[in-house]
């Protein structure tokens, strides 16, 4: 208590050196909150759009090609497996061709779309018509680019493994899912469609999403133990790129928050080491009226803590300041932000507390040396 | 308790590592507790450096240095700044207050070495302290923004705080006028009338030492002269 005392004295008598290291501080660690904002955004933003709109496990059968039984309690059991899951839909899907000279593949994907679009997000991808209530299909905007055909019209299909028959479809509505192979190939239908056309009263693969991405791994193996005899397969396994770019990113910004630390820690340090020299007077008389040494070198980490504190507020104040004008001011035409900032406040905390320990480490050396100066060199040279 | 507040045996100074310079030439010299002593001598002679040897802020070269009995030879720095906080009070010619407290801070910072805190009894004696030298009305001052004497005055109350056996005295009024001057060596009379406080004061005036109930002259780094003027 004493050294803090003694601490908060000391750094209150040069105000103006004391705003400024705090400031400094202050400075750091708003860079360190921001660019973390800033990281976490431009992660979201790319797991978004590049998982946002895709299965995050998918259960199938252990058997290629073999379909499941769905009972309508199967989708909510697997929902109940964990509260992570957010969205669990059933899909049949097989390969088809547009019945012209080229022959488009297509892929036939059926949905219940009140359970499909807690994945897909049909219902706000849809950029002409609607989700098809009867037989119509929903396809592409650059599927429905190739075929020129609009809202309204027929489009005819051949299915290789159904003996090659001919079917026809009027398409109800066309996306935008902001995937190419997705925009060029699907082919969407209801369920009930799917399995009249493929006869069949199954369902290709159980699909769902989950809250947080990266914890898809444990509820995988709740699934396995719950269906041990069903094969599932983890969004990673398709999205090694995306993997391998986040990565990357944190790498990046780990290594920019490392140098704003190491920056930070010298710059600490060196204005301790100086206010040493400034207050080697006190510190003489202070020991000659007994501070032990060892009291006498907390007053420099208090020093140290109390700057790391100060500048910790300043630079969470400061930080989350910057990412508020970003926000503002770095928008899209449309007035949406360029990069949704992230803002995770276990990283803010996790800033402020790196700031308020590097201060610390930065006061050690100052502590040291207030430790070892000698009472009867400021006596003397009073 | 011990007849000496301080008993030195054979204490030698010597400055430096390759030139040497001998500051202090085999001290042997006891001072009874509840004395007032004056040390004397020409600028140079070693006064300083026996005084900052007695108050263990300095280490003799050789030679044994009891304090209230106790021999400090073998003592960690740590137990010495103990020994300081609790049995002795520097008074310097510079003041050497903490500019960043006020004067009542300053006179309860050797309380708060001590207890950790501030008891109530400490506050309360450092208010009668503060009364005692006549600084009542600047107590709350910063301790830069006071005249010389009151500093002076508040570096004297800050010594007795702990109530120190011995308080070591390095020219206390050196830096002081006249009349300030007077006014302090009264006050230091004073505290050892009543609180029976030792007392070793280094002063260029006569006046001052004759008025001490011991005089030693230190001539280059030897004590030249001992008078005791009253035995106490
Ligand atoms: N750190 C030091 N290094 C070398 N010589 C010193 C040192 N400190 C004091 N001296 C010398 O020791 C002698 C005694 O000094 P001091 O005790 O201050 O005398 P006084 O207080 O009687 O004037 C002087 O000659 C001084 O120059
Ligand atoms: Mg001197």
């Amino acid at each position: 208590m004493l050294s803090l005392k003694i601490a908060a004295r000391f750094l209150f008598s040069s105000k103006l050196q004391t705003l400024l290291i705090m400031l400094g501080i202050g400075v750091g660690v708003s860079v360190q909150v921001f660019i973390g904002s800033l990281i976490g955004g431009l992660q979201n933003d790319l797991i978004d759009s590049t998982i946002g709109s895709q299965s995050h496990i998918t259960i199938r059968s252990q058997m290629r090609d073999e379909r499941l039984s769905v009972s309508p309690s199967f989708l909510s059991e697997v929902e109940d497996i964990s509260s992570e899951i957010r969205a669990v839909s059933s899909v049949l899907e097989g390969p088809g061709t547009i019945d012209n000279d080229v022959g488009d593949s297509i892929f036939i994907r059926g949905f219940e779309f009140e359970r499909a679009n807690d994945i897909y997000r049909f219902d706000e991808a849809l950029i002409s018509g609607d989700i098809p209530e009867h037989d119509g299909v929903l396809i592409g905007k650059d599927l429905a680019e190739m075929l020129a055909v609009e809202i309204g019209e027929q489009v005819r299909i051949v299915l290789p493994q159904q003996g090659f028959d001919t079917f026809t479809f009027e398409i109800s509505g066309i996306f935008d899912l902001g995937v190419a192979s997705v925009n060029e190939t699907w082919f969407v239908m209801r369920l009930e469609t799917a399995q009249t056309l493929f006869d069949t009263n199954q369902v290709s693969a159980v699909e769902m999403q989950v809250n947080d991405v990266f914890a898809t791994t444990e509820i995988a193996e709740r699934l396995m133990e719950a269906y041990p005899d069903l094969r599932h397969t983890e969004w990673q396994a398709s999205n090694q790129e995306l993997l391998s770019g986040l990565e990357g990113q944190s790498i990046s910004s780990l290594m920019i928050q490392v140098f704003v630390m190491i920056s930070l820690v010298l710059g600490i340090a060196s204005v301790l080491a100086i206010t040493v020299l400034q207050k080697s007077r006190q510190l003489g008389i202070l020991k000659a009226m007994g501070i032990t040494d060892f009291k006498a070198s907390t007053i420099f980490l208090a020093q140290g803590f109390i700057l790391g504190v100060f500048g910790a507020l300043i630079g969470v104040g400061l930080g989350l300041f910057l990412n508020v004008a970003f926000t503002q001011f770095a928008v899209n035409p449309d007035g949406t932000p360029v990069v949704s900032l992230q803002i995770d406040p276990a990283f803010v905390m996790l800033s402020a507390l790196v700031a308020i320990t590097a201060s610390l480490l930065a006061s050690i050396i100052p502590a040291k040396r207030s430790a070892k100066l000698s009472i009867i060199e400021v006596i003397r040279n009073g | 308790m011990a007849e000496y507040a301080l008993k030195l045996t054979g204490i030698e100074k010597t400055y430096g590592t390759t030139i040497k310079t001998k500051v202090l030439h085999g001290i042997d010299v006891s001072f009874k507790r509840h004395s007032f002593n004056a040390i004397i001598g020409q600028s140079g002679s070693g006064k300083s450096t026996l005084m900052n040897i007695m108050g263990t802020l300095d280490l003799p070269t050789s030679g044994v240095l009891e304090i209230l009995g106790t021999k400090t030879t073998d003592m960690n720095k740590k137990q010495l700044a103990v020994l300081r906080n609790e049995t002795i009070g520097f008074i310097f010619q510079h003041h050497y207050l903490l500019p960043e407290f006020t004067a009542l801070e300053n006179i309860l910072m050797p309380a708060k070495i001590k207890h950790g805190r501030i008891t109530q009894a400490d506050r309360a004696y450092a208010l009668e302290l503060i009364e005692f030298v006549g600084l009542t009305q600047v107590k709350d001052n910063p301790a830069n923004q006071m005249s010389g004497g009151q500093q002076q005055r508040t570096a004297i109350a800050r010594a007795l705080i702990n109530k120190p056996e011995i308080i070591l005295a390095d020219e206390p009024t050196g830096a002081l006028d006249s009349e300030s001057t007077d006014k302090v060596y009264q006050l230091l009379r004073d505290i050892n009338t009543t609180y029976q406080t030792t007392f070793l004061v280094i002063t260029h005036d006569r006046k001052v030492a004759e008025k001490a109930d011991r005089i030693i002259e230190l001539k280059d780094g030897r004590i030249e002269l001992d008078v005791v003027t009253k035995s106490s």
